[in-house]
């Protein structure tokens, strides 16, 4: 089923959207936040979540031209809220792990005043993906919208673990390098 | 902002870059999978000893280990290689099945405690899971420990298509206890196979391999004890394109019969 079909189905609250998402792009969903979670059934009580929460967006929104996008952010959102609950804490290494190479994006220290909204940080993430090849940026969003292991992103791109690393360290630096130049302070 | 912020804030991406992300690489995959696939043909005859090589139709490998990695977490993640089985080549028992699956999808309701596509069968004794699916290469283990346990799990979509089987085991000995997992992916399964394991705070994993009087070759990772003495042990085989797990739990009293029902069950292949 077209995604678009599945957005009308929402739209007319039909419950059969659920299911029809689901048969779509449960597997993808469930292991997106099995990558973050680590378990299976909590991720799928995440992608259960996520199902429910998108009955309660659509409408307003009608994803009809990515609907797998909008369903993978709202069970990323989930899944790392789960990560941060204190009964999951043992398992949020993975979590911190990534959070700390984020750390590196960062071109100023905390600075509540200046602080980007989210339209504005939106933007800029979006430009300075713009300028990336496109295989790199994909590394860069397996590996910070997708959660993907270095591991993974080896096999995945047929490359070795080092490179993988370099790879994301360089992007890291631009990303920081490239907020700063235009003036962004996080 | 901190970085578990900008970590958050990532789901702001454009969502057409978040779709990109997710299609496959393309043909530098697919040749790293060919050459992979020759290289490890040629390391698996250098390497027969000392690593997880397949008893025919795939094999097991170690992708990561990580053991108190300035936290609390530990683990390890294997990949797994194995060829998918036709459904044609099993028992017509699995068309009831894939019925049932049809009719799981069709009367899910969105406030559902249960997500649809698990068909599950927990009443079966060993010999009538291993008959039901009917696949003459599927071993059978052949012990005389008290099953306390069994469970044929299928897994499917909304059109009735089985991507994968599962049959879980219990036994028990004594104070050891054993689960056995064999399981099968079919044409209809997409994506890859990993097993990962989590482990509580402090616990260290080992590699090692068992040689069979067979000329087999078992993975074998072993868990150090937990908080309240418990140890594990879990062997991997790759046989006719089937999935074959092993765990193991037991107190170090127990330590030479754990090892020893693990050799009896890596044995048999």
């Amino acid at each position: 089923m077209e995604d678009g079909q599945i957005v009308e189905l929402f739209l007319a609250r039909d419950e059969t959207a659920i299911g029809s998402a689901a048969e779509k792009y449960g597997l993808r969903l469930r292991a997106l936040a099995r990558r973050i979670v680590r378990e299976p059934r909590t991720a799928e009580e995440c992608e259960n979540d996520a199902y429910l929460a998108a009955w309660n967006a659509i409408p307003p929104h009608e994803p009809r031209d990515y609907l797998y996008a909008f369903l993978a952010r709202l069970v990323r959102n989930i899944a790392l809220n789960r990560c941060r609950d204190r009964e999951r804490l043992k398992r949020a290494a993975f979590v911190s792990e990534l959070s700390r190479e984020m750390e590196e994006c960062i071109p100023a220290p905390d600075d509540l005043e200046s602080r980007l909204d989210d339209m504005a940080l939106k933007e800029a993430l979006d430009r300075f993906l713009g300028t990336l090849h496109e295989e790199k940026r994909n590394i860069f969003l397996r590996r910070y919208w997708y959660m993907d292991s270095v591991e993974e992103i080896a096999r995945r791109f047929g490359m070795s673990r080092s490179r993988v690393k370099t790879t994301l360290y360089r992007i890291r630096n631009q990303l920081r390098e490239y907020l700063k130049k235009e003036g962004y302070a996080l | 902002m901190r970085g578990s912020e900008f970590l958050d804030k990532m789901a702001l991406v454009d969502p057409a870059y978040i779709e990109a992300a997710e299609a496959p690489p393309g043909v530098k995959k697919k040749l790293w999978t060919l050459w992979r696939a020759a290289v490890a043909a040629c390391i698996c005859l250098a390497l027969l000893a000392g690593t997880a090589a397949a008893v025919g139709g795939g094999r097991t490998w170690l992708v990561e280990m990580f053991v108190g990695r300035g936290s609390e977490e530990t683990g390890y993640e294997l990949g797994v290689d194995m060829d998918v089985i036709p459904t044609s080549r099993m028992s017509e028992n699995l068309e009831t099945v894939s019925k049932a699956l049809v009719r799981q999808f069709e009367t899910t309701t969105l406030f559902s405690s249960w997500m649809p596509g698990h068909w599950m069968e927990k009443n079966f004794s060993v010999d009538e899971a291993w008959e039901f699916i009917g696949l003459e290469s599927l071993r059978k283990p052949s012990w005389d420990l008290e099953v306390w346990c069994n469970t044929l799990n299928v897994y499917g979509d909304s059109g009735g298509k089985i991507s994968s089987i599962l049959i879980d085991t219990g036994y028990r000995e004594g104070d050891v206890s054993l689960q056995a997992w064999a399981e099968i992916k079919t044409e209809n399964f997409a994506g890859e196979l990993h097993l990962q394991s989590v482990g509580e705070k402090g616990t260290s994993f080992e590699e090692i391999f068992l040689s069979t009087p067979g000329g087999n070759s078992c993975q074998v990772i072993s868990s150090s004890a937990n908080e309240r003495g418990w140890l594990g042990l879990t062997g991997y085989l790759v046989e006719n394109s089937v999935l074959y797990q092993l765990h193991v739990s037991y107190q170090e009293q127990d330590a030479a019969r754990a090892e020893e029902l693990l050799r009896q069950w890596a044995d048999q292949f």
